[in-house]
């Protein structure tokens, strides 16, 4: 039972994920349509579901806590208050107290106890400051005997539950519970007939009914929403009696019809009642007897009461850790119908397989043909299979972009500016690993938009700009890419300002002589920054190499297109999945290697005279008027070449962070698709080697690091060769 | 056969061929005309040499790396890293998958020979012989009958500077 509840759980922090999110979503829209009802309610609902599920769980902060939001949240759904920036700020506060919250039941960060109580305090303030003597009973039921008359509602309550309420996890002792909440629950009647007996039982089920009284300042569509979680299968009656019908009613409860449940066998005990052969004290008396196994044992002088007391210690242990353990695990949602494809595409699969084995087994040389259309099936089938699992991993990248209308919002308040955020490409997918680890770089690069590249609202109303200042983020696909686009309409990188600063740092020589492209990625240079003020947001300097090294991670690049007081647009080309790359692959000698086809521009075979030679020894190829740096690969990792001479060998034109470079193999082999392997795992890092793969022969490949690469090359000597 | 009486059966035997299962267990095997041990529960498996993939930029005694059933496994050429001269590969010569430091790494020797019971008290400290012969990676040497076995420390076979990367200012 453990582990079920353990699962339980599980379910829901990721649910209270999802709730918390359609939160703070919802409050930021609030924040520009502060009428819209349907918003509200949104927010309403899944505050509830917090709150409802937390209680279950006995995450008693996180309940009690959701319960102030949603007494305020409540008041504004009512209309009874109005939606205040102040308000829609406090809420927000609350949501992200919430958060920390629920991380902390999950055994994560520790509380800010001090922020929860602030916020409490808060909530309940400004709840409470709206003038409705309502509002008051909410924070405190138990007054509500001092209310007036002419609030007071009493309802009579018929409620059978559906039979799966416990399947769900759902339980009756909260609803009632927060029923008390609302007001006085003078009556809980439980209707025990429909209980099947003991041996019977099914434990899952729900068997009972309830008929209940409340006494409340509340309206009827309040207490009905107290059921909301329940009211699917349920028979819900909920009558408003005036204080004279009540008696009446009350002594005799309305039957309750059965909701879903068949209404099972009696329990033993009921009938020997029934029956006359035990009488009902009887009955009570010896259920009371039922004793627990611990206590048995005792009894029986089998274990000390230490011994039971220390086994249901390790017992709570295993428990707990179990659950840790399980908190660790990622998991991924999964479309069924992507799921159901690939069912499909395994059945094919077989189906192909049979074929193949029922060919082999009676082969003859005129059923050529046949093999290779089969086998030819067969490749078909596990090149979609390949891309449908790979598929699986993929997300919308609107997960990613989700944090950013808060963070930007958080921004514009912090800076003082006016600043819009429109996101575009939201559906498109990439996979699940990429898109957590872009979650940083893209942070850094928006903050730096906000903060450095938007001008304050008056500098923008003097260069005739509209006073908002716009954010643009973008997703889109391209080739076996995907590229993110950050963009925004602000000043502009400057040119001057970068140079001086680079110069002044000796990243670059005083008259040295630099395209665009060169100087724009000058800013990736850690400790590189151009504001003037730091800020707490940004202007340290160390943000935009972080996100430099992150993008390279993960074998991305990074390009920057700026205009002088237009604005500047970051584009991040990444790779689809981290797991498998399309590359090309080179032969130099004997060994084959594998160079990344998102770095390739193109490949040449030079004419002679295209080399020339610098100092003697460095040598530049004129690729269409540009000179570009030349390298021998064979020279950069010692190997043995088959040609020495460029003009028979082939050369890539290879690009690295704005970088191009010629780099000479031997033979291109072909383009292919690769699964990455680590050399970490069982080795070290190699320098120039960015991982390997195994090829089609059995053997192994490496991968081209093209960046690590230029870096041996220009050490000059490799290491220990 | 239950795990206990297949361990009664074993214990038998081997105290019928003079063999005591106090002590290690050792997989030895030949360089030239040395015998070296290693700890048997570090073997992982035995395979016959294939050919490997050499990785550029470094040092000898790394042969290259081999497709281990999908994982990436670097071999080390243990002649060379003992500073013995290299000789043709025979079909005696194999590969010997060991655990180092939690990596699974191979290791080319000339032949395997047997698995030797060694008893502790026939296990005497590495000598030592100055600075001219580095023996840091023995753990001590075996005798077993008139054998002599230089037993391998596996977790110093490798030096750091084999299982990290040098960093670019040391290497320069």
């Amino acid at each position: 039972m453990s582990n079920d509840f353990a699962q339980f759980q599980d379910a829901f922090f990721e649910e209270a994920a999802e709730h918390l999110a359609i939160v703070e979503e919802g409050l930021l829209a609030l924040e520009q349509h502060p009428e819209d009802r349907d918003l509200l309610n949104k927010i309403f609902r899944s505050a509830h579901s917090i709150k409802g599920t937390s209680g279950m769980f006995g995450f008693n902060a996180v309940a009690q806590f959701t319960h102030k939001m949603e007494t305020l949240l409540d008041l504004l759904r009512n209309g009874q208050k109005v939606v205040t920036p102040q308000i829609a700020d406090l809420l927000l506060k609350a949501t992200d107290c919430l958060k920390t919250l629920i991380d902390a039941s999950k055994g994560g960060s520790a509380v800010d106890e001090e922020t929860v109580q602030r916020l409490t305090a808060e909530l309940a303030a400004a709840s409470a400051s709206g003038n409705q003597p309502s509002t008051l009973t909410a924070e405190v039921p138990k007054t509500n005997s001092a209310q007036a008359a002419a609030d007071h509602h009493r309802y009579a309550i018929a409620w059978a539950p559906p039979a799966w309420l416990f399947q769900r996890g759902l339980d009756p002792l909260q609803i009632f519970k927060e029923l008390g909440n609302l007001g006085t629950l003078s009556e809980v009647n439980v209707e025990t007939s429909k209980l099947p007996d003991l041996a019977s039982i099914d434990p899952e089920i729900c068997y009972l009914s309830w008929t209940l009284k409340l006494e409340t300042a509340k309206n009827k569509n309040v207490v009905e929403a107290v059921f909301e979680f329940v009211r699917e299968d349920s028979q819900l009656t909920i009558i408003e009696q005036s204080k004279e019908q009540e008696s009446s009613v009350d002594s005799h409860p309305a039957p309750l019809t059965s909701g879903g449940s068949e209404g099972g066998p009696q329990p033993l005990g009921e009938i020997l009642v029934e029956s006359g052969i035990v009488s009902r004290q009887t009955l009570d008396h010896a259920l009371a007897q039922q004793k627990r196994v611990g206590q048995i044992l005792v009894e029986q002088k089998a274990a000390t009461p230490q011994q039971v007391e220390q086994a249901l210690q390790k017992q709570k242990q295993q428990e707990s850790v179990a659950q840790s353990k399980k908190t660790d695990t990622a998991s991924i949602r999964v479309d069924t119908d992507k799921i159901d494809k690939l069912i499909n595409l395994v059945g094919e699969l077989v189906i192909t397989q049979s074929m193949l084995s029922d060919l082999g087994s009676r082969f003859e040389m005129r059923q050529m043909p046949v093999l290779l259309e089969r086998m030819a099936q067969l490749e078909r089938n596990t090149r979609e299979i390949q891309e449908r699992v790979m598929s699986i991993r993929m997300l919308p990248i609107g997960t990613a972009f989700s944090r950013f209308p808060r963070l930007v919002r958080d921004l514009s308040a912090k800076a003082g500016k006016k600043i819009q955020l429109v996101l575009s490409g939201e559906e498109t997918e990439l996979d699940k690993t990429v898109i957590e680890s872009i979650g940083d770089p893209l942070t850094h690069l928006v903050r730096n938009s906000a903060d450095h590249g938007l001008e304050p609202p008056e500098e923008r109303l003097d260069n005739n700009k509209p006073e908002l200042g716009t954010v643009r983020l973008n997703a889109f696909h391209e080739g076996g890419n995907i590229c993110i686009t950050v963009e925004d309409d602000g000043r502009g990188l400057n040119r001057e300002k970068i140079l001086a600063k680079a110069i002044k740092q000796g990243l670059i020589a005083e008259n040295e002589k630099l395209p665009d492209d060169q100087i724009w990625a000058l800013i990736f240079k850690p400790g590189f920054s151009t504001a003037e003020k730091v800020t707490d947001v940004s202007g340290r300097g160390v943000g935009m190499d972080v996100v430099k090294r992150n993008i390279d991670a993960l074998g991305g690049t990074v390009s920057i297109k700026t205009a002088l007081g237009k604005g500047t647009t970051f584009t991040l080309k990444l790779p689809l999945t981290l797991a498998i790359i399309e590359g090309m692959t080179v032969r130099v000698g004997k060994e084959t290697y594998i160079v990344p086809l998102l770095s390739i521009l193109e490949s040449i075979q030079p004419k002679a005279g295209a080399i020339k030679t610098v100092v003697g020894k460095g040598e530049l190829i004129n690729v269409r008027d540009t000179y570009l740096p030349m390298m021998r690969m064979y020279e950069v990792f010692s190997l043995q070449p088959e040609y020495t001479e460029p003009t028979k060998a082939i050369l890539l034109i290879l690009e690295t962070e704005g970088e191009r470079v010629a780099v000479m193999v031997d033979e291109i082999l072909g383009q292919q698709q690769v699964v990455i392997k680590s050399m970490e795992q069982n080795f070290r890092k190699v320098a120039g080697v960015a991982g390997a793969t195994i090829l089609g022969d059995g053997t192994v490949g490496f991968i081209l690091d093209v960046r690590g690469m230029l870096e041996i090359a220009r050490r000059g000597m490799p290491v220990a060769a | 056969m239950t795990a206990a009486t297949l361990e009664t059966a074993t214990r038998e035997l081997n105290q019928q061929i003079g063999l005591t299962t106090e002590g290690g267990q050792f997989l030895t095997f030949q360089l030239g005309d040395e015998l070296y041990g290693v700890d048997i529960l570090r073997v992982q498996e035995i395979k016959g040499y294939t050919a490997v993939t050499k990785i550029p930029n470094t040092p000898p005694h790394i042969k290259g790396v081999l497709n281990l059933r999908g994982t990436i496994v670097p071999i080390i050429e243990l002649r060379t890293k003992f500073g013995m001269p290299t000789i043709e590969y025979t079909m005696f010569t194999v590969i010997v998958v060991v655990v180092i430091q939690e990596r699974i790494m191979g290791l080319v020797v000339d032949a395997v020979s047997d698995v030797l019971n060694i008893d502790k008290k026939d296990v005497q400290p590495p000598p030592q012989f100055g600075a001219k012969v580095d023996v840091s990676f023995l753990r001590g040497i075996g005798k077993s009958g008139e054998k002599l076995v230089a037993l391998l420390d596996m977790d110093r076979l490798l030096s750091d500077s084999d299982l990290h990367e040098v960093s670019a200012a040391a290497a320069a």
